[in-house]
């Protein structure tokens, strides 16, 4: 089964992991703009950011078969920072039109002020503007409050629910993001947002439809193989293929497709592996035998 | 030729996008070129899904005679991006034409660059003042972006200094990129390309690893034609 992971911050991780991900599975993974850990200080380094995302990493990804996808935006929590928020937002336009551009995002609410929602606002048009969807944080403290002031303003901005993927749910955000006819992704963290054990009970209860799940993993304390462990415990949890193919990989493709930047039929080719296209100076292999998939 | 390759692949595109590129095309001939050009260049990867796979050929065909790369190298999107620069290029003077270069080299995407970097023989008249840019593309880490000035392109061996040239055939030998690939090389081999090749295959004996078959390539005097 080909599996996707659709919010995870590559940048942060190791070859090895690239190299777990693939022997498990993933073929796809889609790295959303967020924050770096800390405050950037000028605008030029969200720039440099954005032309790491489609290129570098890109690059990195595609060397072990991975095809790396991205979202552009500005994050909420960086939003706050008034002098540079602004600048961010001009540059958005150029990158929105990328190829491998799939969403606006991660963009939503932080600590949900009115400056938050005066950019989140802003970015949804950018996204009807560039024809893409977007990708919907929802804030650790005070959720509940977060999801539902997302799903008014998505309403209010009468952006296309089915164009909208709000993340991070819990069992009280879930039936919220569902009943708006958004897509709805769950972070599956080692300790925080989401687990296996209670992932599988959702999708007992509310089927497969929209629902997607992620690794979530970043520089933080988190796991770059909770889309293939969680498929694993849904598995063993008896939850019919179908609707576990649907949330690793139907679900995730369908939602990112609707940017009309992905070819439905390359997609579903497997990225031909070719690690001489390693560099002997920087690479993985040092002096081990590259594979080269025929 | 720029209009007839423009024409051409217009109407091998579906409609909405041909309908695209014509608009794209007029305005970098019209307005603020630099501006428009960023995000078009861009966008052109996905313009060009539709391009019917004989016009590919054929404007490969044109743009190696008008100095391009090479015809097997040009993509759809490479194609595309060819007559979007096309448009503005021809337009601007000499500096102006390296500052937009450098601009789409060092804010585009891997795609982008190599588009850019096909195209840096098209015009005689500013191909020298692209010589950074195509330096600073040779030393990029992304293998495709590399190969893209380093092989199947004219450009290096008509414009790099001995030093830029060396550098780039020894980067291209050590990622094994075939140097059949790069386009005149008989002709500008040199002394310090022989030492420096001859030093790296020593280094490779030592560490008991084989030498690649096309080494000899790179070794000996200059070629005359
Ligand atoms: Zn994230």
């Amino acid at each position: 089964m080909k599996l996707l992971d659709p919010h995870i911050h590559m940048s942060s991780r190791t070859t090895d992991d690239y190299r777990n991900m693939a022997e498990a599975g993933v073929v796809c993974v889609v790295e959303p703009a967020f924050w770096l850990g800390q405050p950037r200080t000028h605008a030029g380094s969200f720039e440099d950011y954005f032309l790491s995302l489609v290129g570098w990493e890109r690059f990195r990804a595609s060397q072990f078969g991975i095809r790396h996808l991205c979202t552009i935006g500005l994050n909420p929590k960086e939003a706050n920072n008034e002098s540079l928020a602004q600048d961010v937002i001009d540059m958005l336009p150029r990158y929105l039109e990328k190829e491998g551009v799939v969403a606006v995002g991660e963009i939503g609410f932080d600590d949900m002020t009115p400056v938050e929602e005066r950019r989140f606002g802003e970015q949804i048009e950018l996204a009807r503007r560039h024809g893409l969807p977007i990708l919907v944080h929802t804030p650790h403290r005070d959720k509940l409050r977060g999801t539902e002031r997302t799903i008014a303003l998505v309403r209010e901005c009468g952006f296309t629910p089915e164009l909208t993927l709000i993340d991070h749910n819990t069992e009280e955000t879930l039936p919220l993001t569902l009943d708006a006819g958004c897509w709805a992704g769950h972070s599956m963290y080692p300790e925080t947002k989401m687990d296996e054990t209670r992932m599988v009970a959702l999708v007992k209860r509310y089927g497969s439809e929209r629902i997607l799940i992620n690794s979530a993993a970043d520089w933080g304390f988190s796991d770059p193989l909770k889309v293939p462990k969680t498929a694993r415990a849904m598995r063993d949890g008896g939850i019919p293929e179908a609707d576990i193919e649907a949330v690793v990989w139907h679900n995730p493709v369908a939602f990112f497709a609707s940017s009309g930047r992905i070819d439905a039929s390359e997609f579903e080719e497997p990225v031909r592996v070719d690690q001489r296209e390693l560099w002997e100076g920087n690479s993985v292999l040092r002096g081990q035998e590259p594979a080269v998939e025929r | 030729m720029n209009d007839e390759l423009e024409t051409m692949i217009a109407s091998a595109l579906a409609p909405t996008d041909a309908e695209w590129l014509r608009g794209a095309a007029d305005e970098l001939r019209t307005g603020d070129a630099s501006r428009a050009l960023f995000a078009f260049f861009a966008g052109a990867g996905r313009r060009a899904r539709s391009l019917a796979p004989e016009a590919v050929g054929k404007a490969a065909a044109m743009l190696e005679s008008m100095g391009g790369g090479s015809a097997v190298s040009w993509t759809p999107a490479d194609v595309v991006r060819a007559v979007l620069l096309l448009a503005v290029i021809p337009r601007l003077a000499v500096g102006t034409a390296a500052d937009l270069s450098r601009e789409l080299f060092l804010r585009g995407d891997n795609a982008e660059r190599c588009a850019l970097m096909r195209g840096l023989g098209l015009w005689d008249a500013i191909a020298a003042a692209q010589v950074p840019v195509a330096v600073e593309a040779c030393r990029t880490n992304v293998k495709d972006v590399f190969a893209a000035i380093a092989c199947d392109n004219p450009y290096p061996a008509r414009y790099f200094s001995e030093a830029q040239f060396n550098q780039m055939v020894l980067k291209a030998l050590l990622l094994g990129l075939g140097l059949a690939r790069v386009e005149g090389l008989g002709r500008r081999r040199n002394p310090e390309l022989t030492r420096m090749v001859s030093a790296y295959a020593n280094e490779r004996r030592h560490a008991g690893r084989a030498l690649p078959a096309d080494i000899d390539l790179a070794i000996g005097p200059p070629e005359t034609s």
